[in-house]
């Protein structure tokens, strides 16, 4: 069985890290570890856009194939072609990012809330792990596999796989 | 249909974009491919058929317009999507007005480009399921088979497939049993209407009262026994085509409404005030002289210039005997099936008297003849002795021993069964006026059968 590492990176508030990990090994039932790692999301900093490229980031990363790395990071992400995204992973992958900066209230002018913020973030790192472990967006509005570009769709479904999306996710990771 | 079975293809120079859309495409579940160029993607267009396009506008060599016009030729219903960056909105904005589905400026905003490629691809379903339906529906609606070979049967022939597609009023006239409303199905079935209803009214079996609320309907409590509000034939034929059988029996009352409703598309129902639009096209039949009608003021002539815009003339059966045998055999083929019976077809004998027979009752009569037939006959093929026709063995012979009058009332007799009892068609081709015509019927004691 494969472990999930959560790398912290630039990481606000660092105190959600632990509840965020503790979350994530008793939704998937898999050892999940928090590491440090060599991480520098200031190289790929755009300054016409004030983003960072997260696409960049990721490549910068050593790929480990006996564990799914994901970079949790307070930074605003962005891939060329999008103006935004919560977070980044390529299908069957071994390293992903996700990040908090528009999943927190505050972005959206609204107070700080760090349980909502640990809800959401608590779903972006499932559905980023999901894609690792091969899954595509799923139809059922409850997954977490379920497409979401905006924080309010986030916050629509659920931190749970569906049924197939999890066994699916299970025999990913059992092999 | 799945979103695997959507097929996408990216078309942009930026391999960072091909990349990143392929692989959003992908974690949706789609079937994505990209190309670097037109001349890749429509490489890519002869081996596969693809749903949606993603295609930048500005490209070395062809560019995104260019390639949509290309796309638009081999494919016409595929969704083009313009991909443009914010200095070429202008472009994109000339792509939209040739045709493409929506375009989108880079960076794309992932909620944006998630409702657009939701939105294009239930587009795209629905146009191929509109597809899949019409083709189930074009078997449904097989147009009815005009049967014969005749002259005047291929004239009727090319006359429907004239008519068909225009919104044109067709007047059918003939004489009763000749298949006018076969060649209204027919009409109908070939015209861009055939998905609409066909609506029938036989205007000749309701009372004026009765007709008016048939064809305008009524609202609820217009007269006694109106207890709920009904549609009317003109309302329900939207869309379609309204075929008013026996138009000549319309009641004075009826005739100016009619005429309003057909001018303007446009009427009330009994007792109602909404007005009601309803686009339906009219073909009416008539086996009465409707010139005479109008003569007698029974007809309104405006009206009679309305319906009488394009006419098709169905001559009788006897005029066409070449028809005879392939009817016949049409007939044969029906109803061995709907009787299990396998009859394989008719003698040279009783088809020769089937030919020489007058066939008053037209078509209907032969069909009804060969129906009767195939009930009785016991062998493979029909007989002369399995038909029962009226005079078939009584030929217009004259003897010698016959008296003048005798003679007189013999053709009489025949000739107005010949022609339906049709008085005017009668007198005539007697050479005689309606008034002596219904003189000798009373010196001679003819009366007309009930079922004439």
């Amino acid at each position: 069985m494969r472990k999930i590492v959560l790398v912290p990176c630039q990481f606000e508030p660092k105190s959600l890290m632990p509840s965020l990990r503790k979350r994530l090994e008793e939704l998937l039932q898999i050892p999940v570890h928090i590491e440090n790692m060599y991480c520098q999301p200031e190289l790929f900093f755009d300054a016409q856009r004030s983003q960072y490229n997260a696409l960049q980031i990721l490549q910068s990363l050593p790929e480990i194939e006996s564990q799914k790395t994901l970079i949790c990071t307070a930074v605003d992400l962005y891939i060329p072609i999008f103006t935004f995204v919560f977070g980044l992973a390529r299908l069957n992958g071994c390293r992903g990012i996700i990040s908090s900066h528009r999943l927190s209230p505050r972005y959206y002018g609204l107070p700080n809330d760090a349980e909502i913020l640990l809800k959401r973030l608590i779903k972006e790192a499932v559905h980023e792990l999901g894609h690792l472990a091969g899954l595509k967006h799923c139809r059922q509005f409850d997954c977490v596999m379920a497409n979401s570009a905006t924080a309010d769709e986030v916050d629509i479904k659920s931190e749970f796989f569906c049924p197939e999306c999890h066994s699916r996710f299970l025999r990913h990771f059992n092999t | 249909m799945k979103n695997e079975d959507i097929k996408i293809l990216v078309v942009d120079d930026e391999e960072i974009v091909r990349e990143s859309l392929t692989g959003w495409f992908e974690e949706d579940g789609y079937t994505v491919d990209n190309a670097k160029d037109a001349v890749e993607a429509l490489n890519k267009m002869t081996r596969t058929r693809w749903d949606i396009y993603f295609v930048d506008i500005k490209m070395p060599g062809m560019d995104g317009l260019e390639l949509q016009r290309r796309i638009r030729e081999i494919d016409n219903e595929a969704i083009v999507i313009i991909i443009t960056a914010y200095a070429s909105v202008d472009t994109a904005v000339q792509a939209l007005k040739e045709g493409a589905f929506d375009y989108i400026t880079k960076p794309f905003d992932p909620d944006q480009l998630s409702r657009l490629i939701r939105n294009a691809a239930k587009q795209r379903r629905l146009s191929l399921e509109n597809k899949e339906l019409k083709g189930s529906l074009e078997q449904l609606i097989t147009p009815p088979e005009i049967i014969g070979s005749s002259q005047h049967t291929e004239e009727i022939k090319k006359s429907i497939e004239v008519v068909a597609p225009t919104n044109t009023t067709v007047m059918i006239r003939g004489e009763s049993g000749t298949g006018k409303e076969l060649v209204a199905r027919a009409i109908h079935a070939h015209s861009d209407r055939r998905y609409f209803p066909l609506v029938t009214v036989n205007c000749g079996a309701l009372s004026d009262s009765l007709l008016e609320s048939e064809l305008f309907g009524h609202e609820k409590g217009a007269f006694t026994g109106a207890l709920y509000r009904r549609k009317g034939k003109l309302e329900i034929a939207n869309g379609g085509t309204l075929f008013l059988d026996e138009v000549g029996t319309i009641g004075p009352k009826t005739q100016v409404d009619l005429l309003r409703a057909i001018e303007s598309k446009e009427f009330t129902r009994l007792g109602g005030n909404e007005t009601i639009r309803s686009d339906f096209r009219i073909i009416c039949a008539t086996n009465t002289n409707l010139e005479e009608a109008v003569k007698e003021m029974k007809f309104r002539e405006d009206l009679y210039y309305r319906l009488q815009v394009y006419v098709i003339q169905l001559k009788p059966l006897r005029e066409r005997p070449e028809d005879i045998p392939e009817l016949v055999n049409y007939f044969i083929r029906r109803y061995s099936q709907k009787m299990n019976k396998p009859i394989k077809g008719i003698d040279r004998e009783a088809l020769d008297m089937l030919m020489a027979y007058s066939w008053p009752g037209n078509i209907r009569e032969l069909e009804n003849a060969v129906e009767a037939a195939m009930v009785v006959t016991k062998g493979p093929s029909l007989q002369r002795n399995n038909f029962k026709l009226n005079h078939s063995d009584q030929p217009l012979v004259f003897s010698s021993d016959l008296s003048l009058a005798e003679v007189e009332k013999n053709h009489i007799l025949n000739v107005l069964q010949a022609h339906n009892w049709n008085i005017t068609t009668a007198a005539k081709l007697l050479g005689i006026d309606r008034v002596t015509i219904y003189k000798k019927l009373r010196k001679y004691g003819i009366q007309r059968p009930k079922n004439a």
